[in-house]
């Protein structure tokens, strides 16, 4: 019901626009024409448009066509097979069509067994796995992705101007053999704005009378009234869950701040530039006392893989939600409204360790998953014309961030930009965030989001406030580098022993069912699993990372 | 001669037989047999450009690989308990409950239940541990409330080792057992009537008809299903265990084929899982060969 009535409205919306459009004065020009150069290339028909060094179309209307395998939008129930108005108006541009083979759950294992088989590739992949950057380097030694160096020299302006801009990017992107065989859906613009922590709810808080927690032992009060009191006032003391994590009880690694690390992540620089990992560490062990005290006085919730907590949230039972980027916080809100009309989730500043502690906060990793080009293209030359205009063009990154001028947003005779109500009051998708990914805007293949743009969709609230207070504030993340052949043999065979094991400590220790005594031999069983292996693999991708953002 | 003759005139008489098992042959040889080749990929470095046979030979490595993986044991110990506990609830339940149902006059109530029984087969598996976590979530789920009006202190179930093979098997009982004691309902409507009318003028009660009768009827079809089962003892689909399981529960959660999603598929070591799929083939393989040998020493029934 609701999808189709969506459907209704985007389609009349999009009638009327051109209808408009129509009526003044019979020609149609698309809306991006005034920041575009024209020129005329013999034999094209229509208009023909340099973008940054880009000229497009890059061919005839449909005369191309590409496949792109990988995940399909994150808007529940739309898909790009539905033809959304984002990638319609791609197709306009650029004169290629794209023919969407995406899939919604288990794409993983879609992708593994059709890149393994080797039969009906796609010109364009998104590459697995997603949770480590191995398959770059599997793919493209198996000969399934192929070098795009020479065709982004040659074809890409616009990717070759983000390389400039980002030589963090282009370092993530370069295989140990020099060569890029795939591209990073890239973070590094979102990420100066958007903090990934805790927030709080500053209502229970105000309820008790607390004060916003700074140091770990603050915190530890706070959590510790909140679980006695009746934080959220509904006549009943022990319903509320001072700490829930989303994503399994691994995200209490946020606490690290709060005992000497400087970062949200276990990988670690010091001073020297010498790569660490905090789990083998001694401060480690003083953060696993510390949650297994909280866990062990029912600070933290038992609900380990983070099932329950939206219903919990939605119950006004979470104080605590560790950890979510910023935008998360006003959906939390939303939820725990329809319960608690006070629900005021607030941002929390970074727990230190004492009163001059001065940890900051890390930024959220700066990429997101590979996408590359196959040997099975049969034109790359169109498919890298096609992804510098939607990764890296002007243009492309408005569709990408804005949506369709006249539909998503409106441009004043200053430039600037005000989302219409389809964004901004629309019925289905309240968030801001889902409504422009329901016409294609914000989606998943060629990452490159825009903080500029997330701001202005958060315009005016306390996300905004949020960001604002982070954005200069925040860390740069431990780089994720591409491995040689020989590191990816041994990281494949080490880490997913190794990680079980570490994994399965963590929880042992926090929950309590292994003493913390033992934590010397812990340590000694992750060093004689391979653990010293793999941070001088880590160390050796940091030296390269240096050497090439140097440059 | 005289031999090519004759089957080209039994050809010629059985075509029709053959006809019908065609549909069969091919299934068996396209989806069964022809893969078979992938095997050998348990015994090279495959590389997906190279295919199949041009892979580099690499002998036993992925299986020493396997076996030198300091969680081999555990996985080991994990499989085989989660297997047999599962054979032990969930093969004797649907007996039960098939014997029971026979048991039931009113033919509309027998047939309501049956129905009732068998629905919860067709729930996903995701639903199903959805709602496990619900009921038995540490605050306000339903069983944890009912505990601890008891006094049982309120814990999350999800959490503790030693409670996830109960739970798993539990609610695969629950999800399962109606729909398993279908073939058993079968084989019981198929037994003569006429047997239970004489064994009642020898004036036999119901336990007597279901001991004496019933049961032995019956023993052959619960034979071959036992032995089918233990074939495929050791195939645990990972999808259900990766719902279930987390860090907490590993030590008895965490078997070969969560492993192997974990560490072949998730990480693209496609030889190494396939390693271990065919040495638990083969371990399958020896389980069905014994009971199959020990069925037919003992009761002459067998599935060849």
């Amino acid at each position: 019901m609701n999808r189709n009535k969506i459907r209704r409205t985007v389609s009349a919306i999009m009638g009327t626009a051109m209808a408009a459009m129509i009526a003044t004065g019979g020609v149609v020009t698309p809306a991006f024409a005034e920041e575009a150069t024209q020129v005329s290339l013999e034999g094209a028909t229509g208009t023909v448009y340099d973008l940054g060094g880009l000229s497009l179309p890059i061919c005839q209307p449909g005369e191309v066509e590409l496949t792109y395998m990988g995940n399909d939008t994150w808007c529940a129930g739309v898909s790009y097979n539905d033809g959304l108005p984002v990638q319609e108006e791609i197709e306009k541009r650029t004169g290629v069509h794209i023919k969407w083979d995406t899939y919604s759950s288990d794409v993983e294992t879609v992708l593994q067994t059709r890149l393994a088989s080797m039969e009906g590739l796609p010109d364009m992949v998104e590459i697995p796995p997603f949770d480590s950057n191995v398959g770059v380097d599997t793919y493209s030694n198996n000969g399934v992705l192929i070098p795009l160096n020479d065709l982004i020299e040659q074809y890409a302006p616009n990717i070759q101007k983000l390389f400039e801009k980002y030589p963090a990017l282009k370092a993530m992107c370069t295989s140990s053999d020099g060569n890029i065989y795939g591209l990073a859906g890239w973070w590094g613009d979102i990420n100066d704005y958007v903090p990934d922590y805790l927030y709080i709810r500053q209502d229970w808080m105000d309820n008790l009378g607390l004060e916003m927690p700074k140091t770990v032992d603050e915190l530890y009060n706070v959590m510790k009234a909140f679980k006695e009191q009746d934080a959220n006032g509904n006549g009943d003391p022990n319903d509320e869950i001072p700490v829930a994590t989303k994503n399994g009880l691994k995200q209490l690694y946020y606490l690290m701040t709060g005992f000497g690390y400087d970062t949200n992540s276990l990988w670690y620089t010091d001073a020297d530039g010498g790569v660490h990992y905090a789990a083998v560490e001694d401060n480690y062990k003083e953060m696993l006392t510390f949650l297994n005290k909280c866990y062990s006085e029912g600070l933290i919730s038992d609900d380990l893989d983070g099932t329950q907590l939206t219903q919990n949230i939605t119950e006004d039972k979470v104080g605590i939600v560790c950890h979510d980027p910023a935008d998360n916080m006003a959906s939390s809100d939303d939820l725990a409204l329809t319960t608690n009309p006070n629900c005021n989730y607030q941002f929390m500043p970074v727990i230190q360790k004492d009163e001059n502690g001065t940890a900051q906060m890390t930024k959220r990793s700066l990429t997101w998953h590979y996408y590359g080009i196959t040997s099975a293209c049969e034109n790359p030359e169109a498919a890298i014309k096609w992804i510098d205009y939607v990764y890296a063009s002007e243009d492309g990154r408005m569709l990408y961030s804005y949506g369709v001028e006249g539909l998503s947003y409106e441009k004043d005779a200053d430039g600037n930009i005000s989302f219409t109500d389809l964004i901004t009051n629309n019925e289905t998708y309240t968030s801001a965030f889902s409504a422009l990914r329901s016409i294609g805007a914000w989606p998943t293949y060629f990452i490159d989001d825009s903080g500029e743009a997330f701001m202005k969709i958060f315009e005016g609230t306390k996300v905004e406030t949020a960001c604002k207070d982070a954005y200069g504030n925040m860390k740069d993340p431990f780089p994720e580098m591409l491995g040689t052949a020989e590191e990816s043999e041994v990281y494949t065979s080490v880490w997913p022993d190794l990680s079980t094991y570490l994994d399965e400590m963590f929880t042992s220790f926090v929950i309590g069912t292994e003493s913390l005594d033992n934590f010397d031999s812990y340590v000694e069983t992750a060093n004689s699993m391979g653990m010293q292996d793999i941070i001088n693999i880590k160390a050796d991708q940091y030296a390269r990372y240096q050497e090439i953002v140097a440059q | 001669m005289t031999a090519i003759k004759s089957l080209k005139k039994n050809i010629k008489r059985d075509w029709m037989l053959l006809l019908i098992i065609l549909p069969g042959v091919i299934y068996f040889a396209v989806f069964c047999y022809g893969p078979m080749y992938g095997i050998l990929m348990a015994f090279k470095d495959y590389n997906i450009s190279k295919g199949v046979w041009g892979s580099p030979w690499v002998g036993l490595k992925h299986f020493k690989e396997l076996v030198q993986s300091v969680y081999f044991g555990r996985l080991v110990k994990n499989t085989f308990l989660l297997s047999i506990e599962q054979l032990l609830w969930s093969f004797p339940i649907p007996i039960a409950f098939a014997l029971l149902l026979n048991e039931i006059k009113n033919k509309h109530f027998q047939r309501f239940a049956q129905t009732a029984a068998y629905l919860p087969h067709f729930v996903s598996v995701v639903v199903v541990v959805g709602i496990l976590k619900d009921l038995l979530s540490s605050d306000g789920g339903v069983i944890t409330q009912v505990l601890s009006a008891f006094g049982v202190a309120p814990k999350n179930y999800f959490n503790l080792p030693g409670a996830f093979r109960p739970l798993y098997v539990g609610s695969g009982v629950w999800q399962e057992f109606g729909w398993n004691s279908i073939i058993y309902v079968a084989a019981i409507s198929g037994i003569d009537q006429q047997m239970y009318e004489s064994a009642a003028l020898d004036g036999a009660g119901k336990w007597q008809k279901l001991v004496h009768i019933t049961l032995p009827s019956i023993a052959p079809t619960i034979i071959l299903l036992l032995i089918l089962n233990m074939g495929n003892m050791l195939n645990i689909g990972y999808e259900k265990v990766i719902l279930m399981y987390n860090s907490a529960t590993y030590s008895t959660a965490d078997i070969f084929s969560t492993y192997v999603y974990r560490k072949g598929l998730l990480n693209a070591q496609y030889s190494f899982a396939a390693a271990v799929g065919l040495a638990n083939s083969l371990i399958n393989i020896v389980i069905l060969l014994t009971a199959n040998f020990t069925a037919k020493k003992m009761t002459d029934t067998s599935i060849f």
